[in-house]
């Protein structure tokens, strides 16, 4: 064992913290080091100025006043506990009725018009904002995909509209104008008051089983990322 | 009287005052005010402060006088209050703003009915102790005040602060270094 170890030991001896063997061992090891023994010398004078100078008891200056002054704490304490023990449950008066419980009522309604006004506005604001966008915007949004087909299918998916509408014998003129308005990605107020169940139709027929989904590469194409 | 006759008579005492019996308490105030003073002083460094927390010891022994075990020495259950009072009180000065400030204004605070000897005596050794102790963590200090000033022997002590055995004897060690070295650097100056 370390010199260091030894001293921590020597300290608790001053107090018989150490029990018979560590002491027996300590006592031997004193015999032997004379460092050691050195320190406990040391600090058995050490120790007895530290208790010469700190050990003193204090002095309780008026014993008489401090027990008189525990006392009336005491009866202080039993008569404000006794206070609130006073009014039995039954006898107050209900919880609704208390004026914390009012009060905070009052301020829980306040915030909920407050959120409820809020809401409103705020709705109220969003649909007249929709409004506006969309009369800015000149589109109806149930053709909006029409106009979105990336342009790698389009050239094909034209093809196969203009055969679907020969067949289906509508007049050339009708069939141009939707093409038209396929490819130049212009379904306006105009085109839809005309044109309005056409369009439906070479929607429905274009994102349904008939479209898209047998345009060569498709599936690759939505696949990318 | 002997302990075994203070721990019976505690005992009564302490079941008495189960029954709400305040004569039986007010015995057991004046008969371990000055313990619970004594040991508080030392912790504080303070009268005003040592007599709050008595106070205070004394108040919750009352409030908590149903849960107490007769059977236990009134003593332990005493130090550990004081104990426990005192570590609060050190954090909630700890987060007070103006600390200082108001440890200076209770230093001057002095009780007017106090003899100037009484005074005097506990004004030199709170001078002594914060010299020698008061660089040492609220643990150390426990463990050194409950041990070497109040001679309770290592079990009291664990019960008291709650620490093991190898604590106790740890800190007690790592104090009792602290207070040497402490001694030795003002040596001949203020000792």
């Amino acid at each position: 064992m370390k010199h260091a170890k030894w001293i921590r030991s020597i300290h608790l001896l001053r107090g018989g913290e150490l029990n018979p063997e560590e002491e027996q061992a300590l006592s031997a090891h004193l015999s032997g080091c004379k460092h050691c023994s050195v320190v406990y010398e040391k600090l058995q004078l050490d120790w007895i100025k530290v208790m010469g100078e700190i050990g003193t008891e204090p002095v309780l200056p008026d014993s008489e006043r401090l027990s008189d002054d525990i006392l009336s704490a005491v009866y202080r304490n039993e008569l404000q506990s006794a206070s609130l023990k006073k009014t039995p449950r039954s006898e107050r008066e209900p919880f609704f009725l208390m004026p914390g419980f009012r009060f905070g009522l009052q301020v829980a309604s306040l915030i909920f018009l407050a959120i409820f006004f809020i809401e409103q506005y705020q709705i109220t604001h969003s649909v007249h904002r929709l409004e506006i966008q969309l009369q800015t915007q000149n589109t109806q949004p149930r053709y909006a995909r029409l106009n979105m087909i990336p342009p790698t299918f389009k050239k094909q998916l034209l093809v196969i509209v203009k055969e679907q509408l020969e067949k289906r014998g509508l007049p050339t003129n009708r069939i141009e104008e939707i093409v038209h308005s396929l490819e130049t990605g212009s379904i306006n107020n105009e085109t839809l008051s005309t044109r309005k169940r056409d369009l439906t139709r070479v929607e429905k027929w274009i994102f349904g089983q008939g479209g898209i989904s047998k345009l060569k590469h498709v599936d690759t194409y939505w696949r990318q990322p | 009287m002997s302990p075994q006759e203070a721990k019976t008579s505690d005992a009564n005492l302490i079941l008495n005052c189960q029954s709400d019996d305040q004569a039986a308490f007010r015995i057991l105030v004046e008969r371990y005010q000055a313990t619970a003073f004594r040991f508080a002083f030392r912790l504080t460094c303070n009268t005003p402060d040592a007599e709050d927390l008595c106070q205070n010891a004394f108040l919750r022994v009352w409030n908590y006088r149903y849960r107490i075990n007769q059977e236990l020495p009134f003593t332990t259950l005493l130090y550990t209050i004081v104990s426990r009072l005192w570590i609060d009180h050190q954090r909630s000065k700890k987060r007070r703003f103006f600390t200082n400030r108001v440890d200076a204004l209770d230093a001057e605070i002095v009780d007017p009915n106090a003899l100037p000897e009484t005074i005097a005596i506990n004004q030199d050794l709170a001078q002594r102790i914060k010299t020698l102790s008061t660089k040492l963590p609220p643990r150390q200090r426990l463990v050194f005040t409950l041990r070497d000033l109040e001679d309770l022997n290592i079990r009291e002590v664990m019960e008291v602060t709650g620490l093991s055995a190898g604590s106790v004897k740890s800190n007690l060690s790592i104090a009792r270094q602290k207070i040497r070295k402490q001694l030795q650097s003002i040596t001949g100056r203020t000792l």
